[in-house]
């Protein structure tokens, strides 16, 4: 089973999983080519200017006073200088801009002094698991296809045939075979939820890029809107990962490349391509019996948000927790999975779809349907109506399987410039928040003081690894 | 900001009308705030500072350190609260440094012409022979303690011994200053260690680390300046 190799980005619970699989952060570093990730820089997805962008960091915004009187205070002459929801509430913004790295060589492992996640070489990452899984964890790794299934009486898988006509019994198997879906789809046939009429983007072309020279390596993706999707470019320690994800219902596969040629500019003229085909959505049902789908296997949409490696760590540190003793208890587990994991598959699509919505690009057919309310989930518009009259709460977001937080939401709809209906706070409580945000500025001048730059900290690691404490 | 020294080998053609007052070139260390040291000298420094462990800023490995104070204005020796006998090497060899030509070779001995006590006091290789020799005796007990220390630090780390020291000091004005950046070893992890050959290892340093440990009495003393 080859590897996709799309998903280049991660979320900071992958600093956990390492950790808890017993990965040393540098070991990782060194063999992944990973770099250091703090969020994604969105450019022109709100009006398609050549100024225009906006940051989705990985750390929280600093509290200088309720919502409401913060977007107030955005938007009233003290913001002198104009400063966006992000610029003023969260410095890894700044530490972005600068190519700072997220932490210092004398950080201990996986801890940051702003919140990070990793950039990876998705080929290296898989090799670099398999041998850690082998190796450490004393797992039997057996390489081989599955030729058939062998079933119980209640339809429980038994045992899996494989090429060699060994027969491989079980009592629990977890799908993680891609797209073919061999036990998920081949065996137990469970229809595939076709989400395309909200998330357009179906297919994506990618290329690893060289750099020029040895300099500076961004810690941040950034997500470049085009006419008919989006561009991502990701900075590895060697070479940068470049990708258009685009609709086939608005682009040609041709128009798409020539747009990502034209992004990189004359130096990507021989390199090759890779493309990828996808239908963008999920599994109906992700566990059946003794068998539970996790990674493509259960569904994909657009790396927007690095959310396919999240469900996975997802998934896994579920099925870890959960897992009963007994057999005859699984099918508790199978309602529980596959009412949590939908409810964050729908989670996820909404939270995509609010990049495109809030939009006020009518340039191509692509966004004039993308902002068109036929395209929006009924939870979605629901939502955004709430919070044009009122200013999000975390009330919004009361349950533990929502994958991303009011935070998110915030940097997304305010960075967009979404309006949301305030209240005047008075003078006397927006001098204040002024005063807060100017010494909070002052605060970030100092962190980033200490910050060393991206690559800077990378070879260090390489060369010296990172204390455990 | 720290400055490189200009160094010259030392070589008794040369330098023997050099003078050198080694009291005065001492005094350049007074003011640091952390001094290097090596295992061997821990039985005499513990009753005198606190011996932590901090992170280099370059490479983050860690290295053993006396803690002499809470900023550079104020330390145990600017404020003279330790004898001269227990200074530690890296104090003790001043002006000597040792010179690095290649991996392969053993270092030579060299002179820092800007320190502070050069050009004064008595000619090196006359009057000065015993202090000289100090001198030189503290530079070779360095150079000799540096693996020792080197696989001491490792070691500890391996063992799980290393925690992060919490010091926090108030002055009389009300104002805490909270020391970061410092660790020792926890004694009380002693008792998790469960491996034979870590048992054993532990065993070979366990005078070093009850030193260290020990040693941390002294952070009463650096508390102590703050008054």
């Amino acid at each position: 089973m080859g590897t996709v190799g799309v998903g280049e980005g991660t979320w900071p619970s992958m600093r956990t999983t390492l950790k808890d699989l017993g990965v040393c952060e540098a070991d990782f570093i060194r063999a992944c080519d990973a770099t250091f990730k703090q969020g994604a820089r969105f450019n022109r997805w709100v009006d398609g200017s050549e100024s225009d962008f906006y940051y989705h960091p990985l750390m929280l915004p600093a509290y200088f006073a309720p919502l409401n009187s913060l977007i107030h205070w955005l938007g009233c002459d003290l913001n002198t200088e104009d400063l966006s929801y992000s610029t003023a509430s969260c410095y890894q913004e700044a530490a972005c801009e600068a190519g700072l790295a997220p932490k210092a060589i004398t950080t201990p492992q996986y801890q940051g002094v702003l919140n990070y996640a990793y950039h990876l070489d998705t080929h290296k990452f898989s090799e670099f698991i398999k041998k850690h899984c082998i190796e450490t964890l004393n797992v039997v790794h057996k390489v081989s296809d599955v030729t058939g299934v062998r079933t119980e009486e209640d339809g429980a898988i038994s045992s899996l045939i494989l090429q060699d006509n060994t027969e491989l019994p079980g009592d629990f198997y977890i799908d993680c075979s891609g797209f073919s879906g061999v036990l998920i789809d081949k065996h137990f046939h469970i229809p595939f939820a076709d989400r395309s009429e909200v998330l357009f983007c179906d297919r994506a072309l990618a290329v690893q890029c060289p750099y020029d020279q040895a300099g500076a390596i961004a810690s941040h993706t950034v997500s470049t809107a085009t006419g008919s999707g989006w561009i991502w470019d990701i900075g590895l320690q060697s070479r940068r990962g470049v990708g258009h994800v685009y609709s086939s219902r608005y682009c040609s596969d041709s128009d798409a490349e020539q747009v990502l040629r034209r992004h990189l500019g004359e130096k990507s003229r021989d390199l090759p391509i890779k493309s990828i085909r996808y239908t963008p959505g999920h599994r109906e049902r992700f566990w059946v019996k003794n068998c539970v789908a996790v990674g493509l296997s259960a569904g994909f949409v657009e790396p927007l948000e690095a959310s396919s490696i999240l469900l996975v760590e997802l998934s896994a540190y579920w099925i870890a927790e959960k897992l009963p003793l007994r057999r005859s208890e699984l099918w508790r587990c199978e309602k529980q999975f596959n009412d949590i994991f939908q409810y964050r598959w729908n989670s996820i699509i909404e939270f995509l779809k609010l990049h495109y919505c809030l939009s006020s690009r009518k340039d191509t057919p692509f966004w004039r349907d993308n902002t068109s309310a036929s395209s929006i989930p009924a939870s979605l518009i629901d939502k955004l109506e709430r919070w044009k009259e009122k200013s999000p709460s975390v009330l919004d977001f009361l349950s533990r399987a929502d994958v991303f937080p009011l935070e998110s939401y915030c940097f997304v709809m305010y960075g967009m410039n979404f309006k949301t209906s305030t209240h005047d706070p008075g003078k006397n409580r927006l001098e204040k928040i002024q005063a807060k945000i100017d010494q909070y500025r002052k605060e970030t001048d100092k962190v980033l003081a200490f910050l060393p730059q991206n690559r800077t900290l990378l070879n260090a690691i390489n060369e010296h690894g990172l204390q455990r404490i | 900001m720290t400055t490189m020294p200009s160094v010259e080998i030392l070589e008794e053609h040369s330098h023997r009308q050099l003078r050198v007052d080694f009291s005065e070139a001492r005094k350049a260390y007074f003011h640091r705030r952390l001094v290097p040291v090596v295992i061997s000298e821990f039985s005499t420094l513990m009753f005198h500072y606190p011996i932590v462990l901090v992170k280099d800023g370059q490479t983050g490995k860690f290295s053993c350190s006396v803690l002499l104070g809470i900023s550079e204005e104020s330390t145990l020796l600017s404020r003279g609260r330790v004898d001269d006998g227990a200074l530690p090497l890296s104090i003790q060899r001043l002006p000597l440094v040792a010179v690095e030509s290649s991996p392969e070779s053993d270092p030579v001995i060299g002179l820092d012409i800007d320190s502070p006590g050069v050009g004064k006091g008595e000619p090196i290789f006359g009057e000065n022979a015993t202090a000289l020799n100090d001198a030189m005796a503290a530079l070779g007990e360095i150079y000799r303690g540096r693996e020792e220390t080197e696989d001491y630090i490792q070691n500890v780390l391996a063992m799980d011994l290393v925690s992060k020291l919490q010091a926090e000091v108030t002055y009389k004005d009300g104002r805490k200053v909270t020391m970061e950046g410092l660790y020792s070893v926890d004694i009380n992890r002693v008792a998790r260690i469960d491996d034979d050959n870590k048992r054993s290892q532990f065993m070979k340093i366990s005078r070093y680390l009850y030193a260290q440990n020990f040693s941390l009495y002294n952070m009463t003393r650096i508390a102590e300046l703050a008054g």
